[in-house]
């Protein structure tokens, strides 16, 4: 087995309230005590309560709190939590959207991260010249496009319309053609946030045979968010459970799910008492 | 991301499958800062093209004039001033035919600004893909520079058509052979622009008023940049503070070039490169710094 991202105590701190320190020259002058290794000046923390910590200048919210974990090569693992667990920071840290405030993930092969589909879509260019640009922002080298750019046509149905521009698609369409892109991708480990349904339903089921597909690779590496529980059983072997930013449960999906179905009914029996 | 694939990765899971240390992607808290991320952005060569492209194809998409908007601006302005500045104001223009002696300095201005202003945006025009999508963020800025490059060259066509117009009529102007410093100017100019643009566009994520700074002071430089007086009226010390302006010695060079007459010098021609290479390092440096977090702040 071998390693293919790991994660280790990755926390990521969010400022609430005034970004900033508010000046120019506060500002310039953190930066120059933060690059020669100093403490920052201007950060005082105060007392931790909960995921929020309370400091004489602001809120600062704990999304991420060393969070550490391994996915093997050919895991499909899904991550669970609630709204604010932590789920996308954590996806957006690994994605190198944003940058831990402390520790590292490391990471082996070719990697893409799907927030969306059809990222970087341009309404007025057609449905060929977009899968190539949308192609070549995903990852894909133009070389690699050209040679997939007939199975890609075909698996998102779109043949008669592809010298169109994507202006004149339905949303339908820019769905299948978004998802026909990310199926013909090349890298060995995707990540998914909340992908499942695109399109109608005859493509929908398309497109969730495709991930299987995906995910029967052992060669692939996957990771899901989502809050369809019922297709990250099917799909996924693994779990984690975030909770306030927290890596809480890390074992099989379906005892993943159970633990994440128990905190949600923690949750819910505290709200009843609290209102009764 | 696919930009991280070497050589040595395609052979990993032959080779390499016992060594766990070998790692393609790290990410850490702190960011090394000396580091240009060069290798990365050439990795990135494709992603540079297809912008370029999309940047062609979509620039004159439902538009009246379409590519003829890369004329109109420049002749436009040239007329303005060859109104304004030689007809009210009278200022000379070094016994050059007034369209020519505007108009070559507008064009390298207008692609300096262009590029500053654009490059200076970029985070705030892309911050839906760059939310979205790791790529090395320098790509975007680097594909406009690029692509007004070939703007900056359709324009100079012009030029010369207007420039071969005066020399049939019996104008006697004649370049020199400084003329051939063209593609070191253009360089230089690109490099300023590109530089200056992304420390702009670094400052403004943090701070947003300073866009307007940068439009006002974008006008101010350009009065500072001979472009509508001839700098070979000035004495000794205007021209010394002129040329203080890196933009400045770029133009002077190229009018210069253009009908052998004026002035020139190599020394603040040195120092508008080594300028504008300083400028170019500390700007991708200070724009790799701010692209990891400045999803955080804006």
């Amino acid at each position: 087995m071998t390693t293919v991202i790991e994660v280790e105590n990755v926390s990521k701190q969010y400022r609430l309230g005034t970004l900033g320190t508010g000046t120019l020259v506060h500002d310039l002058n953190r930066w120059w005590q933060l690059t020669r290794g100093c403490e920052d000046p201007y950060t005082i923390i105060g007392q931790e309560t909960g995921g929020y910590v309370e400091s004489a200048r602001g809120q600062f919210l704990w999304a991420l709190k060393d969070v550490s974990f391994k996915v093997q090569r050919g895991d499909m693992l899904g991550i669970v939590g609630h709204n604010g667990a932590g789920k996308t920071t954590l996806l957006r840290i690994i994605a190198r959207i944003t940058k831990p405030t402390f520790g590292t993930v490391k990471i082996k092969g070719r990697i893409v991260t799907l927030f969306e589909t059809g990222t970087g879509f341009h309404s007025d260019l057609t449905g060929r010249e977009n899968i190539y640009i949308n192609g070549v922002i995903l990852g894909m080298s133009k070389k690699e496009i050209a040679q997939k750019l007939d199975e890609i046509v075909d698996f998102s149905g779109l043949e008669k319309f592809i010298d169109l521009p994507v202006k004149r698609y339905s949303s339908g369409m820019r769905a299948k053609l978004a998802f026909s892109v990310v199926a013909h991708l090349p890298q060995d480990i995707f990540i998914f946030d909340e992908v499942f349904g695109a399109g109608d339903i005859a493509f929908k089921d398309k497109a969730i045979k495709k991930i299987q597909a995906i995910t029967e690779d052992s060669s692939k590496t996957a990771i899901f968010v989502s809050h369809a529980l019922d297709n990250l059983k099917k799909i996924c072997n693994r779990g984690i459970v975030l909770n306030g930013g927290k890596l809480v449960f890390e074992g099989q999906i379906d005892s993943a799910v159970e633990k994440y179905l128990q905190i949600q009914l923690q949750k819910s029996n505290f709200l009843i008492k609290r209102a009764s | 991301m696919s930009y991280e694939l070497t050589e040595n990765v395609v052979g990993l899971g032959v080779i390499n499958q016992e060594n766990v240390e070998d790692w393609d992607i790290v990410i850490e808290s702190k960011s090394r800062f000396f580091d240009l991320g060069l290798r990365e952005l050439w990795r990135a060569r494709d992603l540079i093209s297809m912008f370029i492209v999309r940047d062609f194809i979509t620039l004159y998409k439902q538009t009246i004039f379409g590519p003829l908007w890369l004329i109109i601006q420049p002749v436009l302005t040239t007329l303005m001033f060859m109104f304004i500045f030689g007809k009210l104001v009278g200022i000379p223009t070094d016994g050059v035919p007034p369209p020519i002696f505007y108009m070559s300095g507008i064009l390298c201005w207008f692609y300096f600004s262009d590029c500053c202003k654009r490059v200076g945006n970029s985070f705030a025009e892309h911050q839906g893909l760059y939310s979205k999508v790791y790529f090395p963020r320098l790509v975007i800025p680097l594909s406009f520079v690029i692509f007004n490059i070939s703007k900056f060259a359709v324009q100079l066509f012009i030029l010369s058509c207007v420039y071969a117009y005066f020399v049939y009529n019996g104008c006697r102007i004649c370049p020199n052979f400084y003329l051939l410093l063209l593609p070191l100017l253009v360089l230089i100019i690109a490099a300023l622009g590109l530089g200056l643009g992304l420390i702009i566009s670094s400052l403004t994520v943090r701070y947003r008023d300073l866009k307007y700074l940068v439009d006002f002071g974008l006008r101010l430089l350009m009065y500072l940049t001979p472009i509508i007086y001839p700098i070979s009226e000035l004495s000794f010390k205007y021209k010394v503070i002129l040329m203080l302006n890196p933009v400045a010695p770029v133009i002077v060079t190229f009018k210069y070039g253009l009908w052998g007459q004026g002035y020139f010098n190599w020394l603040p021609l040195c120092y508008s490169f080594v300028f504008a290479g300083v400028l170019l390092y500390f700007g991708i440096l200070l724009f790799n710094r701010t692209s990891k977090d400045f999803m955080d702040v804006i």
